[in-house]
């Protein structure tokens, strides 16, 4: 017998067997912190809040700074620059839907870098045996890897959304407003939900499909760039713009309007939606998280196929 | 009592190319030791334990539930180590391995304690905090076996435990594994294709060949002693072909020793006449025994034997 022997003890407590999808959860998000990439694209999204912030102050404090009339002209010579969203004659849906414009190239960065070893790791280290030969179901597998990878996009959108919309509510309006815009504040949420979770549930699937995360990495970046380019050509040659719902950024983005109703004549940086209608846009979300799910699981077989 | 595994004309395959047919088996409890070449089919039986695969034909249970069907009950009973190399890389094995017990519903707090226990167990108390892609692959094989047990399972299926480590670390391997068996009560399948791995620990050897049953042994020694044929090796000073066929000629069976030059090996049937026997013989071939050592029949006959009568059955 062992010397060490006397460590072992036989286990008589509990077990929990109905949420395990959260020990993967928590095991995915974990290492993601540990990267250096992911506090650099995190700085990213700090300097784009600061640099808003900094912008509601001037805007907000622009009569006092400059006396007359000559604020108003600076205000309007800062339209015309392009910048819209400061200033209370705008509503604060196009304010969210504003902020999230630049920052999805920062959201798609944050996911590759948070996603793509997901499950590319535990397929080209032989994990997944030691996964699912325990009372793991695949959905328990599937939710827990989505919900890793999405956690901390989807705080970073959260966060940068409501700090905003505070910031844009206590500059410009009395602190009622605060109640009156919730509706609003909740449709940012939904978006951005919706938005985080298609986004990280096609990375969770590009990385079930490869054993290396640079290549489920790569192949996620030309899924999403391939189709964004393409499909809007495609669909003005043919005249038929419902044909955008075939490139899932648009439709998010068509979503996104529905959700949050903004002035899109206010927002410079607007995608391009043509004519395409909100059930297209539901549908081809709803169709492409379909496919991806089920890639997903298709992808999660144990025992290898001998042909 | 319950029967651990039934397995009952058991077929599996991947696709239409069968692994296993007609695999009928029992196992109440103990170390049971599954035995073959590579590509006999002892993982695909393991994960078809597991679920993994569904049968093409027969019936599979273990803990007395059927599997596929219900397999998520039969794994939260379970540990298994695979034979693969297998971890989650980026984070200590004291992490990895509480990470599995919280997979198998351990509560946090729990797994945590039991993770750092069963590493203490299996000799990797001072490396915990190391991640295990900077293992050695002994080391990995032990953390995977700290992986098996740290929820207590009944019944641990381990394949090829031994793979890749030095002579003593597959001592100490083969000890923990006893250990497990008989003084913390958990039943184990030991897959393995060397012999004495097998040979050391198991209370039942099962013998694959070509995905099919091809020998059962239970490793009863006293049993062996008054109901098997006792095996000596004898050696003779000259004429040892004379003396084997003195000894056929009386209806023993012997073949000469493959590794000593003068040696014959001779199966003695329980009870009367004994040894006396040879000495006869070996007096009719006009020769003398000048030793006379007891063996008794080493799984490795039985393995050849077994997998060579498989051969010869399909030629």
């Amino acid at each position: 017998m062992p010397i060490y022997d006397q460590t072992f003890r036989r286990y008589t407590g509990t077990r929990h067997l109905q949420a395990l999808w959260w020990p993967v959860t928590w095991y995915t998000f974990k290492p993601i912190l540990k990267r250096k990439l992911v506090w650099i694209l995190m700085v990213g999204f700090l300097l784009y809040l600061g640099a808003i912030s900094v912008g509601f102050f001037a805007t907000a404090k622009l009569g006092e700074f400059i006396k007359g009339d000559q604020s108003e002209e600076a205000m309007r010579a800062i339209r015309r620059e392009g910048v819209r969203m400061f200033g209370a004659d705008i509503s604060l849906g196009t304010v969210l839907y504003s902020v999230m414009q630049p920052l999805k190239m920062l959201l798609w960065l944050l996911v590759l870098v948070a996603g793509a070893g997901a499950i590319s790791s535990d397929r080209r280290h032989n994990a997944l045996p030691l996964y699912f030969s325990r009372p793991l179901k695949p959905w328990h597998y599937t939710v827990g890897k989505i919900l890793g990878v999405a956690i901390l996009p989807l705080g970073a959108m959260l966060f940068t959304q409501w700090f905003v919309g505070l910031q844009y509510i206590a500059w410009y309006f009395p602190f009622s407003a605060f109640f009156t815009e919730l509706p609003t504040f909740v449709m940012a949420a939904i978006y951005v939900v919706v938005l985080c979770g298609f986004i990280a549930t096609v990375m969770a699937s590009f990385s079930s499909m490869a054993r290396s995360a640079r290549v489920a990495g790569v192949a996620f970046l030309i899924f999403f760039v391939l189709l964004e380019r393409l499909v809007p050509l495609l669909a003005r040659s043919t005249d038929m713009w419902e044909m955008l719902s075939l490139s899932p950024l648009h439709s998010l983005d068509v979503i996104g309007q529905a959700l949050l109703q903004p002035n899109l004549n206010e927002i410079s940086s607007s995608v391009f939606t043509g004519g395409l209608s909100l059930p297209y846009s539901i549908m081809s979300v709803a169709g492409y998280t379909a496919l991806f799910l089920y890639v997903l699981r298709k992808n999660l077989r144990v025992v290898e196929v001998v042909k | 009592m319950l029967m651990l595994i039934d397995l009952d004309n058991l077929d599996v395959g991947y696709g239409s190319k069968a692994v296993l047919s007609g695999v009928t088996l029992r196992f109440e409890k103990g170390v049971a030791g599954l035995l073959g070449p590579n590509g006999a089919g002892k993982s695909t039986l393991l994960k078809t334990l597991m679920g993994f695969l569904r049968p093409l034909g027969g019936n599979a249970r273990v803990f007395d539930l059927p599997v596929p069907e219900r397999a998520m009950e039969v794994r939260s009973r379970i540990g298994y180590m695979p034979e693969t190399e297998s971890f989650i890389p980026g984070m200590s094995t004291v992490q990895f391995v509480a990470y599995m017990a919280q997979l198998s519903g351990l509560p946090n707090d729990a797994a945590m304690e039991r993770a750092h226990e069963v590493l203490q167990y299996v000799g990797l108390g001072e490396a915990r905090y190391r991640n295990l892609e900077t293992y050695s692959l002994g080391m990995k094989q032990r953390a995977k076996l700290a992986q098996a047990i740290v929820h207590d399972p009944a019944l641990l299926l381990l394949d090829e435990p031994t793979n890749g480590m030095d002579p003593e670390g597959r001592r100490e391997m083969l000890e923990l594994v006893e250990d497990l068996a008989q003084n913390k009560g958990m039943s184990i399948i030991l897959c393995s294709h060397l012999l004495h791995d097998v040979e050391n620990v198991a209370d039942q050897v099962i013998v694959l060949g070509n995905g099919r049953v091809v020998s059962k042994q239970v490793r009863d020694h006293a049993q062996a002693a008054t109901d098997e044929d006792v095996i000596y090796l004898v050696r003779v000073r000259n004429n040892r072909d004379e003396f084997l066929q003195e000894l056929t000629g009386r209806g023993i069976e012997a073949k000469p020793a493959p590794d000593v030059a003068d040696g014959v090996l001779v199966a003695i049937p329980p009870g009367e006449p004994g040894t006396r026997v040879l000495f006869a013989a070996a007096s009719q071939a006009g020769t003398l025994v000048r030793r006379l050592e007891q063996r008794r029949e080493r799984l490795e006959d039985i393995f050849v034997k077994a997998v060579g009568e498989l051969g010869n059955a399909h030629l």
